[in-house]
């Protein structure tokens, strides 16, 4: 047992656990389209164009623990780390969208624009298929330097999700 | 000490790499030629024009995911996990999905002849656990190459064959915001928006 435990502390040490777990905010970001409109529904703040970042959750989602109907899920596991609920105001559509915004903070190993600021991208597509009660979500993601033992460049983390739905189903 | 700061110098160019050699014909009629053709900012200097090679570029990427399908109007019906730079990610139909993948070629047409060229240039042994890998990507170049040539691309100048430039070469900022171009003359680049200077080497991505 002690030289499992030993092993297991090793392994960490010299991997430092596949992805660091430190990180750094990022201040600001952009929403594409700028007529979209996202606040918070405690109302404590509105997105439009460029932004400040209102806040920064530690969600810290990457591909090796989320995909699939786990990511479709996972906004009950984003709002226990300081993910927000959200409306979201689209121009096409007569009613606000329901949402979860995840402004996530980014990894001290991330690569890439995306990890210095946020940029929400909200294709068509993905609103369509945000109807009928049925939930869709938008992300974007970077990738990590590779600096361990184990090689983590493949790995995907994600810097902002969007749940949504036309539905009020992520209370 | 000339030596130390020539030292320090060289430190600071670990893990750079070559930019990409493509054009002695700088006139804004090619640079706009050289730009619909590889899909991407064209480097500048007093007299040639250069690529980024990709070990210093970054693209933002985007996915989404949804428990019902995802249709792209004109287009395909794309199911679950479409992971994509923002162009396709926000493609309204397949031209868009398609000119991405042609910007992808286009460039890996260019790595692919510089590929080719170091393997026929160099002592096979030497890259011995490589060749297997190089071999197949100068065949795969071969065939993307040959459907390449079928389009009819405008007439633009480029040189015969592009070549690495060794005393041209850019380095990924550390925290890949951009990268940073190391040459004694000045730079500029030549995107969409036209041409701008890049006083200190540095070009970000956003």
């Amino acid at each position: 047992m002690k030289y499992i435990f030993i092993l297991i502390i090793s392994i960490v040490i010299f991997t430092g656990c596949v992805s660091s777990t430190y990180t750094k905010v990022i201040p600001k970001g952009k929403i594409q389209d700028s007529n979209i409109v996202i606040t918070a529904r405690d109302g404590s703040f509105t997105l439009q164009g460029e932004f400040k970042s209102p806040f920064q959750s530690s969600v810290h989602y990457h591909s090796y623990n989320i995909g699939g109907d786990k990511l479709i899920k996972g906004y009950k596991r984003a709002l226990q780390y300081d993910a927000k609920h959200v409306l979201i105001k689209i121009p096409s559509e007569k009613k606000e969208l329901f949402g979860v915004l995840v402004l996530d903070k980014a990894d001290e190993n991330g690569l890439g624009p995306s990890t210095k600021s946020y940029k929400i991208i909200i294709p068509q597509p993905y609103i369509d298929a945000a109807k009928n009660g049925k939930i869709s979500v938008v992300y974007e993601y970077y990738f990590l330097k590779s600096e361990g033992l184990i090689d983590v460049s493949n790995v995907k983390k994600q810097s902002w999700i969007l749940w949504m739905s036309d539905k009020d189903i992520f209370i | 000490m000339k030596y130390f700061i020539v030292f320090l110098f060289n430190i600071s160019l670990l893990h750079s790499a070559n930019l990409i050699y493509i054009s002695n014909d700088i006139n804004k009629t090619n640079l706009d030629l050289l730009y619909k053709k590889y899909h991407s900012d064209i480097i500048i200097d007093s007299k040639k024009a250069y690529l980024a090679p990709r070990e210093c570029l970054i693209d933002r990427y985007f996915g989404g995911e949804s428990e019902t399908k995802i249709i792209i109007p004109k287009s395909e019906i794309h199911t679950r996990d479409i992971v994509s730079t923002q162009e396709v990610f926000e493609a309204k139909d397949n031209s868009a999905i398609d000119k991405q993948f042609e910007k992808k070629n286009s460039i890996n047409l260019l790595v692919g002849d510089i590929a080719k060229g170091f393997l026929q240039d160099e002592d096979g042994r030497k890259f011995a656990g490589i060749t297997e890998n190089m071999d197949y990507l100068v065949q795969l170049i071969e065939k993307e190459k040959t459907l390449h040539i079928k389009k009819n691309i405008k007439q633009v100048s480029v040189i015969k064959n592009a070549t690495l430039q060794k005393n041209r070469r850019c380095k990924l900022l550390d925290d890949g915001s951009g990268y940073k171009i190391y040459t004694n003359e000045k730079i500029k680049i030549y995107s969409i928006d036209g041409i701008r200077y890049i006083p200190n080497g540095e070009v970000l991505f956003y």
